[in-house]
């Protein structure tokens, strides 16, 4: 079907005369839009605010913690070391320790280094 | 949401909140009318501090609609008797017999050359507008205008809705 200039500006005329026109909108649609857009930036920051919490903690451990409590590891087991070789000093020099045992106790000090 | 930002929505949604709702009444079923318009609006809020100004405000608001429209009809993919069932079970709407036919028709038309001729003909726009709005070219614009023009009136004449304007013609 093809169509002339004139049968345009008529389907035109019509289609505009007879428009079918939107019912008007709920009387609180405003409010209803306004609380839409609260909520849904309060939904951000309750996702937000734990997530980033969780990841903070996890880097406060990566980086402080787990540093630190190797450091006081590393601390413990130097002075536990010096220890037992301050106590074989002092026992050979008392004459405390017999010369069986010795292979135990280095064996003690080897371990603990 | 600032007292400013407040009050800038408001007066967006004031002068253009009749333009949305009207373009989506043509477009979509009418249960499905209200949650767009506030679907569009908040689509348009959270996109206003990327507008870059390359277009007009409404011409920009036109192509949010229309997109809005056209994503919730292909998600849904709404036939036309489902479109049809949806809309008798929406509340009531007075539309004229005419109106009613004109309106059944375009929910006949596939969904991108309804949108051409809700845009051409209910929005009176240009073809450079439409192109504008829907990001396609001008040609594209004419030939939907074109098609979906022709089906429109073949489904109108079926309904014999347009025996008045052959009278007006005669």
């Amino acid at each position: 079907m093809k169509f002339h200039k004139k049968e345009h500006d008529d389907l035109k005329s019509f289609l505009q005369a007879n428009r079918p026109k939107a019912p008007p909108p709920p009387e609180n649609e405003f409010q209803i839009l306004e609380r839409k857009l609260f909520v849904s930036k309060q939904r951000h920051w309750t996702f937000i605010v734990p997530f980033a919490t969780g990841i903070a903690s996890i880097v406060f451990a990566a980086f402080f913690i787990y540093p630190l409590s190797s450091i006081e590891n590393q601390k413990a087991s130097d002075l536990e070391a010096s220890l037992v070789s301050q106590t074989i000093e002092e026992s050979l020099e008392l004459g405390f320790m017999e010369s069986e045992d010795m292979s135990d106790v280095f064996e003690l000090v080897s371990l603990v280094e | 949401m600032t007292a400013s930002d407040r009050l800038r929505f408001e007066e967006l949604y004031k002068s253009h909140h009749q333009m949305v709702r009207g373009l989506l009444f043509n477009m979509v079923d009418r249960n499905s009318l209200d949650d767009l318009v506030q679907e569009t609006f908040l689509k348009i809020w959270k996109g206003l501090p990327r507008f870059a100004f390359q277009s007009t405000t409404k011409t920009w608001i036109y192509r949010i609609t229309i997109n809005t429209a056209l994503d919730h009809l292909r998600k849904g993919s709404v036939s036309f008797e489902e479109w049809n069932e949806n809309t008798s079970s929406a509340p009531e709407v007075h539309l004229s017999d005419t109106q009613q036919e004109i309106q059944k028709a375009l929910q006949q038309l596939e969904e991108s050359h309804r949108a051409v001729l809700v845009l051409f003909y209910f929005e009176e726009l240009g073809i450079g507008q439409i192109a504008s709005i829907l990001e396609i070219p001008r040609g594209t614009v004419k030939s939907r205008l074109f098609n979906g023009r022709q089906q429109l009136r073949h489904l109108l004449d079926e309904k014999g809705e347009l025996h008045e304007i052959s009278q007006k013609r005669a």
